[in-house]
């Protein structure tokens, strides 16, 4: 028995030294952010200098707090894995194609399967006998014309596994450039990016930095005349109240592509606005009238409020509307506001190009923020490789005195008319809003072009402040709580009650130890987590009281009620709480974020309260308990 | 100290007092769920949600109408927690970016002097609600199979686990009918979010915490006491472990009342949640559970 205790007080002793070793990082790096911040000026920025190397292990080695206790933003960034597969076939993409594509995504959602899992099941569906090598084929990677459609298959799963590892790598290399203390970029699931940035303070630049595909282009405009014709076919269509209503009310798939960028490809139309009479207009219904301003910069289709554009993205990509517009071009918004009205909406250029790029981004070789010499605005200065110079000089020899619409991501940045011929393979960005922002867009350039677009799915932001207020909210909790139970335990079971309370606050430190040790972060959901704790953790101390008790009353002695108090209350002890660290681990296996906190917090509290309960109560009772009977209350 | 000395309340025998109550509170809660609909929040519905902090206390309503102006679509506007605070809640499609600051011009211009800045903001895709949803569907579907047969396991009889199944899902069904009532009448958010779903398994695991200690007391009592019928040894056992049940509920249900005064606005929801359903599970473990092990193990003529 004596042996056994020693044993006992030796584990004790051991856990807690442990978890007070792993504790004091947090508590060293609290100080000594405190003392940085007590600094000034210069002198904080030496103290940081001389120490650098002691703060960052400290913060390696400190409690993490989530974001949403430190304040910081979260987004989870989706690959657009559609466009992707349209873009991996480098032959004859057809309707067969496309449609197998959309269809195939609305079933993956709908069914929570592999997108290429449907593709091929929706492909092979439309039509039995067609082959997906015949897109497909890459004679370099051995998909040849003979490849069967399962070889596709997983010829398509990999490279779209390629692609979301490029995408990471291109995301973390630019949350590097930004510079962000301690990023946290992980893969989720098959298509996701989760990233954490912590303490980001400017969530717009944060949102155009991540979801950039860098994906230049140089278009030519769509044909004046042609596109004139066609626009007015498209007003008169929707002159019919029910057509805008059809278009209005169903095509998911361009509600789907609708999201951050608009103008999505196979959206191809004409040039709108500039004679709209001409197709007596009834612009009572006509919905196009009602939110298209008209323009005169003899190229754009009209101007659309920023909540008005994915409607026209709609009434666009109706197929009836569709198919009136002209094959080979395309529809793209610009990227900034043309101007902004009184209450802060941003109104946006529509603007018809050639479905073909002339040009792409992968010939620049270079790009640095710069300023415009003659307007000294910023903008981004580009050099081209010999082939990018060569297309360069041809295309912009052959269309002196027409726009040419330099686009990134789907979005136009400026579309001026080309003055002289370009032979030396320079070339710019303007519309740029900033100095700031010229320098994220050459970050995005050079860090390489995402092998798809990633669209924001989800994103969180908690600012400092309220972050702050939460640590402060949830403390005041964890000490009431500490407190009030305390207090009850002492007076309902006198000193034995007292042998409680110093296990349950063994257990927190415990807890804290076991959660800094194994790195895992602190939310505030965590944080309810620990308060909850509190409560449930004398449960165990409860059943073994409450056990003693009714071995005294059955005319036990002491010692032997504490001994069958304790074995017969194991049982109890153990389901119970086995019980609940199965949900704590369901919890903790489909949660994300704050509420994997949650279920970290109960599960180590668990763990940490039945350890208490059974050996450190224990511990104390056949300490004291040895010569005389102690208060049960 | 102690509350109960040694009781013994005859709970199987009014087992039907309990039978009807609770059939009662689930009947209800069904019938107000079905008829309202549970108010999911964006983790589940998809949409765009921010906190606005004002220098001084803004008038809800007032933002409301100058919101719905402004987004052409009527936001849900709620205080959080301070005077100075609203939560916004919007399915005004279109850029999330936009819209908050389209919110901020608005607002700036009816008040120059009462500029908001945004403190929190959260954005969930329609897509990615649906996940979510699914992977909360799942979660709570694995945890009931699981308990079922841990309790299987464990207790070497089907009837203690469809006993505390059907105690667990009375807890949450009747809970969510108590939220979804509770949800328009107080002043905190209620809708059903991932927290929600965490404070849904917490009860879950709480409730069960209680029905598996009574439980382990009828293996216990029926080696002890072989000749008593079934029916009092249950009786007996609820009663054997009342004292401890009350006490263990009592320091629970302390700590989560501080977390729903001082826990913040966050977890204002989340805890209330917890309240209602810590209450109940204590009801059902007490008196649910093991009335239905009893009724079971009667009509199955089990005699062990």
């Amino acid at each position: 028995m004596k042996q056994n205790n020693t044993t006992k007080l030796v584990f004790v002793l051991a856990f807690l030294a442990l978890s007070l070793y792993y504790l004091q990082f947090t508590v060293r790096n609290v100080l000594q952010n405190r003392h940085i911040d007590s600094l000034e000026g210069q002198a904080k920025t030496d103290y940081i200098n001389t120490n650098f190397e002691s703060i960052t292990s400290l913060r390696e080695r400190t409690l993490n707090l989530g974001l949403d206790l430190q304040g910081g933003m979260h987004v989870a960034l989706e690959i657009r894995t559609p466009q992707l597969l349209v873009d991996l076939a480098n032959e004859g993409v057809d309707s067969l194609l496309t449609s197998s594509v959309a269809a195939a995504d609305a079933a993956s959602v709908e069914n929570n399967t592999d997108i290429v899992d449907e593709f091929l099941a929706e492909f092979e569906r439309r039509d039995p006998e067609a082959r997906l090598s015949r897109y497909y084929r890459n004679d370099g990677l051995n998909i040849t014309r003979r490849s069967t459609n399962a070889e596709i298959r997983d010829y398509l799963k990999s490279q779209r596994d390629g692609a979301i590892d490029r995408a990471i790598e291109i995301v973390r290399t630019r949350v590097d450039r930004f510079g962000v203390t301690e990023p946290s970029i992980v893969k989720q699931g098959a298509n996701r990016i989760i990233v954490e940035l912590p303490g980001v303070d400017d969530e717009s630049r944060v949102r155009n930095l991540l979801r950039g595909a860098a994906r230049l282009e140089f278009h030519l405009t769509a044909d004046q005349t042609e596109m004139t014709t066609s626009l007015n076919r498209v007003i008169t269509f929707y002159n019919n109240k029910e057509n805008a209503d059809r278009a209005l009310s169903g095509v998911a798939i361009a509600e789907a592509e609708s999201d951050s960028s608009m103008a999505s490809e196979g959206l191809s139309s004409d040039s709108v606005a500039s004679d709209t009479t001409a197709a007596t207009p009834n612009a009572a219904t006509n919905p196009l009238i009602q939110i298209v301003l008209p323009t005169n910069d003899g190229v754009s289709i009209g101007t659309v409020a920023g909540r008005d554009t994915a409607t026209v993205n709609r009434l666009f990509a109706y197929p009836a509307v569709r198919a009136m517009l002209p094959r080979d071009t395309k529809l793209l918004w610009t990227a900034k506001p043309v101007f902004t009205d009184e209450s802060g909406m941003g109104f946006y250029n529509l603007l018809p190009v050639r479905a073909q790029a002339e040009l792409t981004g992968e010939t620049i070789t270079e790009a640095r923020p710069d300023f415009d010499p003659f307007t000294n605005a910023p903008q981004v200065s580009m050099k081209m490789n010999a082939d990018g110079s060569r297309i360069w000089s041809r295309v912009t020899g052959a269309n002196i005195g027409k726009p040419i619409a330099i686009v990134l991501d789907n979005l136009v940045y400026t579309y001026p008319n080309v003055i002289s011929k370009i032979s030396d393979g320079n070339s710019s960005i303007t519309g740029v809003g900033s100095l700031t922002e010229a320098e994220d867009l050459v970050n995005i350039l050079m860090s390489g072009a995402l092998p798809a677009p990633l669209d924001i799915v989800e994103e969180r932001t908690v600012g400092p402040t309220l972050g702050a207020t939460s640590i402060q909210q949830g403390f005041l909790s964890v000490v009431l709580g500490l407190a009030l139970v305390a207090f009850f335990m002492f007076l309902y079971y006198r000193v034995s009650g007292l042998f409680a309370v110093i296990a349950l606050l063994l257990n927190i430190v415990l807890l804290l130890g076991i959660m800094a040790a194994f790195r895992a972060t602190l939310t505030l959901p965590g944080i309810a987590g620990i308060v909850l704790t509190i409560g449930m953790a004398v449960d165990a101390n409860v059943l073994i009281f409450e056990r003693i008790r009714e071995e005294l009353d059955s005319g036990k002695s002491f010692r032997a009620a504490v001994e069958a108090g304790f074995a017969n209350a194991l049982s109890a002890i153990l389901d119970s709480n086995i019980t609940t660290f199965l949900t704590g681990a369901i919890l903790y296996s489909f949660g994300v974020g704050p509420i994997k906190g949650f279920a970290v917090t109960l599960m180590a509290g668990i763990v940490s309260s039945l350890f208490t309960a059974l050996i450190v109560t224990r511990l104390l009772f056949d300490t004291f308990t040895r010569k005389k009977a102690i208060s049960l209350g | 100290m102690r509350i109960f000395k040694k009781t013994n309340f005859d709970f199987i025998a009014g087992r039907k007092i309990a039978y009807i109550v609770s059939a009662g509170l689930v009947l209800v809660s069904l019938a107000v769920i079905l008829l309202r609909g549970i108010s999911y929040g964006i983790d589940f519905k998809g949409g765009q949600e921010f906190v606005l902090e004002f220098p001084t206390a803004a008038n809800v309503s007032e933002t409301r109408a100058i919101l719905t102006n402004a987004l052409g679509t009527q936001p849900e506007v709620k205080q959080f927690g301070l005077a100075q605070d609203l939560l916004i809640r919007t399915d005004a499609s279109g850029d999330p970016e936009q819209i908050v600051n389209a919110s901020i011009s608005a607002l700036t211009e009816a008040d120059p002097n009462n500029v908001p800045v945004v403190i929190k903001s959260d954005t969930v895709g329609p897509r990615f609600a649906e996940d979510l949803k699914r992977g909360a569907l799942y979660s709570v579907i694995s945890a009931l199979v699981v308990i079922f047969l841990y309790i299987l396991v464990r207790f070497k009889n089907w009837t203690f686990s469809l006993g505390a199944i059907a105690a667990l899902a009375h807890d949450v069904i009747v809970t969510l009918g108590i939220l979804t009532i509770a949800n328009k009448l107080l002043p905190f958010s209620m809708d059903i979010d991932q927290n929600m779903i965490a404070a849904f398994l917490t009860i879950v695991g709480y409730s069960l915490n209680d029905t598996v200690v009574i439980f382990d007391r009828i293996r216990e009592n029926k080696t002890v006491h072989k000749g008593s019928p079934f029916k009092e040894v249950v009786n007996r056992s609820v009663n054997d472990t009342l004292s401890r049940t009350v006490i263990t509920t009592g320091t629970t249900l302390f700590v989560v009342i501080v977390l729903f005064i001082f826990g913040g606005e966050v977890l204002k929801g989340f805890a209330f949640a917890l309240l209602v359903g810590m209450i109940l599970g204590t009801y059902s473990s007490v008196w649910v559970a093991s009335s239905i092990v009893v009724d079971l193990q009667k009509k199955f003529n089990i005699s062990k």
